[in-house]
């Protein structure tokens, strides 16, 4: 039990109180044992400060250079590959639904022609609505003002369209005069 | 080994955290030898420690905006280095090299003068990696960076995300195991280095 508690002082001597140095140094004359481990520790501590660094073979910041850019390269590559294959990814979603639609076309290429044919009809019957309404519009129109006032508006409306033309003419000829008088 | 960072090393990892790959060329000038050292001693084998060394200022360049420049940066990139290499030891397990597979060129540049005291190194060197292969990963860590860095047990600890306590217990651990070996050590090696078919001394 002694001993181990003198070992545990040997290992640990630059934290001893001066009593515990005293203590250890008599046990150390005495003790065989425990004087050949604290020896040893000393021996071994000299023996570590006493060998040299290893030091890297010259040249070693130019590698260093070498593996850095080389890094960067398979990481610029990395992610490259990782952009391509994700925008193929992407791709492929997309496109997944439209082929999987096209290869049903090519089993069954009927139900597309029927889908359009009812598309097309549906349009027309749109477009023909849209005429009526517009048609009724106007003659429902023509019937309430009277032709004074139509001809009126239409004066007016000429006018104006005369004006607004003459407006435009003289903006865009006012820089070019401008320029040929400088 | 210079511990501390001085001004010009600021200004070369401010530039360097700024993107400036020279200037952090220049601090790995200044530190390649203490991280390469730590790197062989843990892992003993020069081409892996080469390799350690290496991406250990790679993280370091990577992960530069995070180093606090109130902190020592050799502590900073000897962290990173000894976790890098606790994990690679850990990944290899017990994989054993010899010392007779170093290159030349990654022993130290500076000798001892005299035949003799170059035998004592060599003999010293080997022994000491010896003990290091015997200790496990973290406190290998813990060893070499008490006795070649100088570092207190507050920053092995921080360094190793342990406890102070637990560094002390592993570090007493090692040098009390390490001390053991050296002993047996002392013992055996004129039995071991004899020729069989020499004469013992008389």
């Amino acid at each position: 039990m002694k001993h181990r508690l003198y070992e545990g002082w040997i290992l640990a001597r630059d934290e001893l109180t001066p009593d515990q140095k005293r203590d250890l140094e008599a046990h150390l004359k005495e003790c065989e044992s425990c004087r050949q481990l604290a020896e040893a520790d000393l021996e071994v501590g000299r023996a570590f400060t006493s060998v040299q660094m290893y030091e890297p073979m010259p040249g070693f910041v130019n590698r260093w250079k070498i593996r850095l850019s080389e890094r960067r390269m398979r990481d610029h590559r990395r992610q490259t590959s990782l952009i391509l294959g994700l925008l193929s990814f992407g791709a492929i979603a997309l496109f997944l639904p439209l082929l999987i639609e096209a290869i049903l076309v090519l089993i069954s290429p009927e139900d597309l022609l029927f889908d359009l044919a009812y598309a097309l009809i549906d349009w027309l019957a749109i477009l023909s609505l849209i005429g009526e309404l517009v048609l009724t519009f106007f003659s429902t129109l023509y019937s309430t003002v009277p032709v004074i006032f139509w001809l009126m508006a239409m004066v007016f409306i000429a006018g104006v369209v005369v004006l607004g033309g003459y407006s435009l003419q003289r903006l865009g000829y006012l820089p070019s005069r401008e320029r040929s008088s400088k | 080994m210079q511990s501390t960072t001085t001004n010009y090393e600021i200004q070369w990892l401010e530039r360097a955290q700024r993107g400036d790959e020279e200037a952090f060329a220049r601090i790995i000038e200044r530190y390649q030898v203490p991280v390469y050292n730590l790197c062989h001693r843990m892992l003993a084998d020069p081409f892996e420690a080469e390799d350690a060394a290496q991406e250990t200022f790679l993280k370091a360049y990577r992960s530069l905006s995070r180093y606090d420049m109130d902190k020592k940066f050799i502590n900073w990139v000897l962290t990173i280095a000894s976790n890098h290499c606790v994990d690679r030891l850990r990944r290899r397990r017990l994989k054993f090299v010899s010392l007779d597979e170093m290159v030349p060129g990654s022993l130290p540049a500076e000798r001892t003068s005299g035949p003799e005291s170059a035998l004592v190194e060599q003999e010293n060197r080997e022994a000491i990696q010896e003990m290091l292969e015997g200790l496990g990963p973290r406190d290998r860590a813990a060893v070499v960076l008490k006795y070649w860095y100088e570092m207190s047990y507050e920053e092995i600890a921080e360094s190793l995300s342990l406890t102070v306590s637990a560094v002390k217990s592993r570090l007493h651990r090692a040098r009390r195991d390490m001390a053991s070996s050296w002993v047996d050590r002392q013992i055996q090696p004129v039995m071991l280095k004899r020729r069989p078919d020499e004469a013992p001394t008389v």
